[in-house]
């Protein structure tokens, strides 16, 4: 039973790194090796990342410029979820109001309707208010679609906490903005930095608003623009490979920072019934 | 209160990396991101001289073909973005249906100015209906176009054997294609290490390539049927034309199960046949632009273009299975104005400056031919007959074959045009599914034939 365990997780292990080893394989392949595919590169090559480090090619002109423009994306988009989570699950779990019950349901409703059926209603949304070809509209968006699952971890972590914390706030004095910031809000931080990282990697890898609503090779982040090289009909699969090896490190490192709270907070909702 | 100051400051952070807005008075063109950055530059430069000409802001972006279709889609519903837009699919995607649904700024003036020049033939294809004014009118301006050509290895076949000399090559329709499929046998016999995997006849035949479209209509026509009558009105059903659709399938079918065609000649996208021709694992390929050549043309690692102009040929479509020369079609590729567009006479001014004969010439050619001009005086212009010259003086064996195919065969355009549903039978990629039934599922040709025009009939029913 162990061995063939085993080879099961081997098996998934190969299933699973082998397009990013291939990925990786095909960043350093040259041009003219391109399409004789082997497991391994008989003529190394780093052109593809110098082209890229140096944005020496037509398709990676403003590479540096679309990889800030994700990450200012991504940051805002984690600021924002961020916000409206510990904002909102401290209404919902913490405070009494009428209604809480349906608004702490309709939350994860949102998610009945796929987000792409209402890319049109957004882009015209976006458009009335004049945000098109803006940030703010691509932020706003993924905050809209990121923040109910968010909302909904940071509900049921919060429900878990025991309610003597606020009375003890409360025998001291503090209000209610002085107990969310000063005791609820640090004993949220590892849930909220999962959901901090759910929202970034979200918003990292947006394709479809960011194309509806920003426009122009100095605007657009890097996933929209990565689409260019398909173009040709001859697309420079090698550059495109180094460009998305590259436009993966952030997300690694991301959760490298923060692994030790991203299992633990994940998960925290799910056990504050028991 | 420290608290409140603290939430206000963070908003006003929150805000100040994504403040700036839309500037209302520019004119917005949303354009094509060209194959070669010579013909993004080419563009760029007709945006700067029409801003310094008319003293006005021009916000001009590059997207790539599918992406733009999707954000004019996106525009033209929501009634806002781009004042001018030039998709390599709006001649199919956009001007018959959004005209029809009134969407779209009627050019009809613009076409008016620019109709002595135009080669009438490519002009048809933006005069489309619209359902509310229950007429037809320009609803798009034609530029340039595309049409089918054969490409090959000059070299493989002579290693073959064969001859390799385009006016040599057989053109009666069996002797045609068994030319191909001799190359694969003979060089698969002579190095079987080296072309084992080599074949014949790089055919598109998915259900995901645009390609399958092309190459199904132009084997169509070669055996003389017709899906669409001159008002639009479905005749596949006809007797006649239902055994052209048979014999067309029939045809692909065959042609696949020979072993001349690649096993995943099924699962192609467009570019697939370019990258199989490009690597040599396929001797010929049919393909609707001259994009193969134009690849090689710039291929850096063929500093000499020893591909371009002596080891590749490009040949035309051959006759038909009755002996009649070949009938071919033509992509055009159309600009547009949305009728949303509060800078409609800035547009239509941009695109007649656009099209300027000397300066769109030198758009176009920087397109290395890929594109043939919509307009007379430009096609008559020399580079279309002789082409480029190689270093060595070469001839080139590319551009003047696409020029006598667009100027002196009979050539019409895709019939899109005539009626709206038309284009959805292209968007479900109909003769590509049935192709995809008799090859994989087994299906019979006539119960696939059926199939997909009954399909047909039943898209054009939802067009009242």
């Amino acid at each position: 039973m162990k061995t063939f365990i085993s080879v099961v997780a081997v098996v998934i292990l190969v299933w699973t790194f082998f397009p990013v080893y291939y990925m990786v394989l095909l960043s350093f392949t040259p041009t003219n090796d391109l399409f004789q595919p082997g497991l391994y590169v008989e003529h190394p090559t780093l052109r593809n990342y110098v082209y890229t480090m140096g944005q020496d090619n037509p398709f990676v002109r403003y590479f540096w410029t679309q990889l800030g423009t994700s990450l200012i994306v991504s940051v805002w988009t984690m600021v924002g979820v961020g916000a409206v989570a510990a904002l909102g699950s401290f209404a919902m779990a913490r405070m009494k109001f009428r209604f809480r019950g349906y608004v702490s349901g309709m939350t994860l409703f949102t998610y009945v309707i796929p987000s792409s059926f209402l890319a049109i209603p957004f882009f015209k949304m976006m458009g009335d208010y004049d945000l098109i070809d803006t940030k703010l509209a691509l932020v706003l968006a993924m905050i809209t679609f990121a923040s109910p699952y968010a909302l909904w971890v940071l509900s049921d972590y919060a429900r878990s906490l025991p309610p003597e914390i606020e009375e003890a706030g409360a025998l001291d004095g503090a209000g209610t903005l002085q107990t969310f910031f000063h005791l609820y809000l640090p004993l949220i931080v590892p849930p909220l930095i999962a959901i901090g990282t759910y929202a970034f990697l979200y918003a990292w890898n947006e394709y479809l608003y960011a194309l509806l609503l920003l426009t122009g090779e100095r605007n657009i982040p890097l996933p929209v623009a990565m689409s260019n090289f398909l173009t040709t009909d001859n697309a420079p699969w090698n550059l495109l490979m180094a460009v998305s090896t590259v436009y993966s490190i952030p997300p690694v490192v991301l959760y490298y920072c923060f692994k030790r709270y991203l299992v633990s907070g994940l998960v925290s909702g799910a056990v504050s019934g028991s | 209160m420290r608290l409140w100051m603290c939430l206000v400051l963070l908003i006003t952070v929150l805000m100040t990396p994504v403040a700036p807005a839309l500037a209302a008075d520019k004119l917005v063109v949303w354009w094509n991101k060209g194959y070669y950055p010579e013909e993004d530059a080419a563009m760029q430069k007709i945006v700067k001289d029409f801003e310094a000409k008319h003293k006005v802001e021009v916000d001009l972006s590059f997207t790539a073909q599918e992406d733009l279709v999707k954000k004019e889609t996106a525009a033209l519903i929501a009634g806002r973005g781009g004042d001018v837009m030039f998709c390599f699919y709006n001649d199919w995607q956009i001007v018959p249906k959004f005209g029809w649904d009134d969407k779209l700024a009627d050019m009809s003036d613009v076409i008016k100015t620019l109709e002595p020049r135009y080669n009438k033939k490519m002009l048809e294809v933006a005069y489309v209906m619209n359902n509310r004014l229950k007429k037809r009118a320009y609803y798009g301006v034609p530029i340039e176009a595309q049409t089918m050509h054969i490409h090959y290895w000059r070299d493989l076949l002579k290693e073959a054997g064969l001859e390799d000399d385009p006016a040599k090559i057989p053109m009666k329709w069996d002797d045609y294609w068994g030319h191909w499929k001799k190359a694969q046998d003979a060089l698969r016999k002579k190095d079987a290490a080296k072309y084992g995997k080599l074949y014949g006849v790089g055919m598109t035949e998915s259900t995901r390539a645009t390609d399958t479209l092309y190459n199904f209509e132009m084997a169509l026509l070669s055996y003389n049927g017709e899906l669409l009558d001159k008002n639009g009105k479905i005749v596949a059903g006809d007797p006649k034309n239902r055994e052209a659709i048979i014999k067309t399938l029939k045809w692909f079918s065959d042609l696949f199960t020979s072993g001349y065609v690649p096993p995943d000649a099924t699962n192609w996208t467009d570019g697939d046949n370019n990258a199989g021709f490009h690597s040599k694992s396929i001797v010929m390929t049919p393909n609707p632009s001259q994009s193969i050549p134009a690849a090689q043309f710039f291929n850096k690692e063929d500093p000499q273009k020893d591909n371009y102009f002596n080891k590749m040929g490009t040949i035309e479509w051959p006759d038909g299975p009755d002996g009649k020369k070949a009938r071919y079609l033509s992509a055009v590729k159309t600009i547009v104005v949305p009728k949303y567009s509060k800078h409609q006479p800035l547009a239509k001014e941009f695109i007649k400056f656009v099209l300027e004969p000397e300066r769109f010439m030198e758009y176009i050619k920087a397109a290395n031919g890929r594109w043939f001009p919509a307009f007379t005086d430009l096609a008559h212009d020399p580079f279309w007959r002789t082409g480029h010259k190689g270093p060595r003086g070469e001839k080139d064996n590319h551009i003047p074959v696409a020029t006598t195919i667009f100027l002196e065969r009979d050539n019409k355009v895709f019939e899109h045009y005539k009626h709206p549903a038309y284009s959805v039978v292209y968007d479900e990629n109909l003769w590509g599914k049935a192709m995809a039934r008799i090859a994989i599922e087994k299906w019979t040709v006539e119960k696939a034939t059926d199939e997909a025009i009954e399909r047909m009939k039943a898209i054009f029913a939802q067009y009242k």
